[in-house]
C-alpha cells in the first residue's frame, strides 16, 4: 500500500443549538467521529474536536482560525452543520455569491465566507471582504458536510426562488477567495442528509483518504447517495487549469501536490456526479 | 409553530404482505478476492499486488488498482485505473450501449447473482474554471451506473442494494461498487401497514422529537431497506421510508425517517 503522510486533524459539529435556534441535527457528531476515528486508526493525529457550544466562529475566521484550537492548525478538518449559499444580483446581471453556516456559541451563531451584515447580507457587495482565509496555516484539506456548501448551479434543487438565486453559482465563485494555501475542499450541491442511512460517509471517507486513496474520488464515492439525493462536490486549486484539474484527480495522502497560496492560485477545477 | 407536512409524493402500498427476510455473507477471504481479480481481468497482474487487512476491509491492489471487500456487509469497491489516465475529456456512448458494457461486466464477475434493473445513468462531470470562477472546460470523465433490485414486488432502497459500474471514456469498466446482501433464508409472509398508517407514525415521530414547521415530503416509499456499505445487516425487512426537507430558510435540512412496514409479525400468509 502506498506510503502516506501523518496529518494532524481537526473535527467541529453542532447537533443541538440551545443558543443560536437552529433546527437540531442528529448526527453530524456521528460524521465527524467517523472521520476522525477513521483517520486516527491510520495513526493519524486528532488534534482537536470541538462540538456543540464548543465549536465556534472564531474557527474559522480569517484572523483567529491560527489560534488554539482553529481550522488553520490542522492539516485536514472536517465541519459538519447547518448551512448554504446564497447569492445577490450586482449591477451588469453579475451574481455575488457567498456560503454561510452555523454555530450555537457565545461567540456567534454565523460565519461567512464573507463579511455579513446583520440581515446575513454582504456589508460590502461592490468590494466584498473575506471572512475566512483557509490554508495561510497548515490547513490543506476540509470537509464541509452541510447543504449547498458547494453549490453548482441549480444541480439537486427543487424550490423555484432558491434555482433563481443560485442559478449561476459555482463553488469556486463562493469559495475561490478564501484559497491560501487549502488544496481541496469537499462539499455538497443541493441538501446534504442528517440521515443514520448516509451517516457513515464521516467514516467511509476517512478510511480511503486516511490509507492514502484519491481524495476527490473517494469523498464522491462515499459521500453519493442516489436514493437520498446526496451530490457531494469537490473542489481544488491550481497554478493552472491542468494542474487544478489534475489536482482534483490525483491529490492523496500519499502523493500531495505543492500547496499555493492566494496569488500563486491560476484557476479551479470542481468535480461531481449527477 | 405547528408541525405540517407538505406531501410531493403518498406513499404506495406496493405490497400488502411482504416477508423479514434472512440475509447472510458469504466469508471472505484472499481466494474470494483472487477469484474476483480473475474474473476483473486483472489475474496476471495480481501477483504483484499487495495485501491488507484493515479493520473490516480487505484490500488488495498496487499503485494503479484497488479492490476491496468488506468481511460485515460483503460490500465490494474497485479501481481499476486511476482517474488521471481517462484517455479522453468526455464520455460519448450512447446509454443503451453503456448498459450493455456494464451487464456485461457483472456477468463476467459473477455478482450480483439476481436480475438487475438499471435505476439511472451518472456522469462524473469535471468543470474548470478561472481565478475569478468564470466557466472554462467541461468534461464528462464517466459514466456511473446503478442497478437496483425488487424482492418479492418490493424495491429495496436505500444506501444499499445497489451495483453501481463505472465506464471511462474509452468504454472501459474504470471501477465499481457494490452493496448487495444475498438473502440466506426466505421468511414467512407477514401483514404489512398501511402507507396511512406509516404516515400517522412519521407524524408521531416527528412530534416526539421536537420538529415542527413546514416540512416537504419529497419521497414516501415501501420498499425494503438494505443499510450501507460499512454496515452489518443481518435481516432484510419491509419498511416506509421517507425523504424530508426543508425550504426556503437562510439554511435547509434533509433527513430520512425509516418507519417499519411491520405492525403484526405474528400474523402469516
Amino acid at each position: 500500500m502506498a506510503r502516506v503522510a501523518q496529518m494532524s486533524v481537526g473535527g467541529y459539529w453542532i447537533n443541538h443549538y440551545k443558543i443560536c435556534g437552529q433546527a437540531q441535527t442528529d448526527y453530524c457528531g456521528s460524521l465527524v467521529g467517523g472521520f476522525a476515528g477513521a483517520m486516527k486508526a491510520r495513526g493519524h493525529n486528532i488534534a482537536v474536536i470541538r462540538s456543540e457550544d464548543a465549536a465556534s466562529p472564531r474557527h474559522w475566521g480569517a484572523w483567529t482560525d491560527k489560534q488554539p484550537g482553529g481550522v488553520d492548525t490542522v492539516e485536514f478538518a472536517f465541519l459538519a452543520t447547518h448551512g448554504g449559499t446564497h447569492g445577490v444580483e450586482m449591477p451588469g446581471s453579475k451574481w455575488l455569491y457567498w456560503a454561510l453556516f452555523t454555530f450555537d456559541s457565545k461567540d456567534g451563531c454565523i460565519w461567512a465566507t464573507i463579511q455579513l451584515d446583520g440581515q446575513q447580507r454582504p456589508m460590502t457587495p461592490r468590494t466584498p471582504n473575506p471572512f475566512m482565509r483557509l490554508g495561510e496555516g497548515r490547513l490543506r484539506w476540509a470537509v464541509l458536510d452541510f447543504c449547498r456548501s458547494l453549490q453548482v448551479g441549480v444541480e439537486n434543487e427543487r424550490d423555484v426562488e432558491t434555482k433563481r438565486q443560485l442559478a449561476e453559482s459555482n463553488p469556486a465563485l463562493t469559495w475561490g477567495r478564501c484559497f491560501d494555501g487549502v488544496h481541496m475542499l469537499f462539499g455538497f450541491t443541493g441538501l446534504a442528509s442528517d440521515a443514520g442511512w448516509t451517516a457513515q460517509r464521516g467514516a467511509s471517507f476517512g478510511q480511503r483518504a486516511a490509507k492514502g486513496e484519491a481524495l476527490a474520488e473517494s469523498w464522491l464515492d462515499e459521500a453519493y447517495s442516489y436514493w437520498v439525493d446526496d451530490i457531494p462536490v469537490v473542489l481544488a486549486c491550481g497554478r493552472s487549469e491542468k494542474e487544478s484539474a489534475e489536482r482534483l484527480k490525483s491529490e492523496s495522502l500519499a502523493g500531495i501536490a505543492p500547496t499555493l497560496h492566494g496569488p500563486d492560485i491560476g484557476a479551479f477545477a470542481y468535480l461531481s456526479r449527477w | 409553530m405547528a408541525l405540517s407536512l407538505t406531501f410531493d409524493e403518498m406513499p404506495e402500498m406496493v405490497a400488502e404482505w411482504a416477508a423479514i427476510h434472512e440475509l447472510r455473507v458469504p466469508p471472505i477471504d484472499r481466494r474470494t478476492v483472487a477469484g474476483l481479480l480473475d474474473r476483473m481481468g486483472l489475474g496476471d497482474r495480481s501477483g504483484g499486488f499487495t495485501w491488507e487487512k484493515h479493520l473490516s476491509w480487505l484490500t488488495t491492489g498496487d499503485d494503479r488498482t484497488t479492490v476491496a471487500i468488506h468481511e460485515l456487509s460483503g460490500g465490494l469497491r474497485y479501481r481499476l485505473r486511476p482517474l488521471q489516465d481517462e484517455p479522453e475529456r468526455d464520455v460519448a456512448t450512447a446509454p443503451s450501449r453503456l448498459e450493455e458494457i456494464a451487464r456485461g461486466f457483472l456477468d463476467r464477475l459473477g455478482r450480483p447473482n439476481e436480475p438487475l434493473a438499471l435505476e439511472r445513468i451518472t456522469y462524473l462531470r469535471a468543470q474548470t474554471t478561472a481565478r475569478d470562477g468564470s466557466l472554462l472546460t467541461p468534461s464528462t470523465l464517466d459514466a456511473g451506473l446503478i442497478f437496483t433490485r425488487t424482492v418479492d414486488e418490493l424495491p429495496v432502497i436505500g444506501p444499499g442494494g445497489l451495483a453501481m459500474v463505472k465506464i471511462g471514456t474509452d468504454d472501459t469498466v474504470v471501477g465499481g461498487r457494490e452493496i448487495w446482501r444475498p438473502i440466506a433464508r426466505r421468511g414467512a409472509k407477514v401483514r404489512l401497514r398501511t402507507p396511512d398508517e406509516s404516515i400517522e407514525l412519521l407524524r408521531s415521530r416527528l412530534a416526539a422529537s421536537g420538529v415542527d414547521g413546514e416540512i416537504h415530503v419529497r419521497k414516501a416509499r415501501q420498499g425494503y431497506g438494505e443499510l450501507g456499505i460499512e454496515e452489518e445487516q443481518k435481516y432484510l425487512e419491509p419498511c416506509y421510508a421517507f425523504l424530508l426537507e426543508t425550504v426556503g430558510g437562510l439554511v435547509d435540512s434533509k433527513k430520512v425517517e425509516v418507519i417499519s412496514a411491520v405492525s403484526a409479525p405474528t400474523t402469516t400468509a
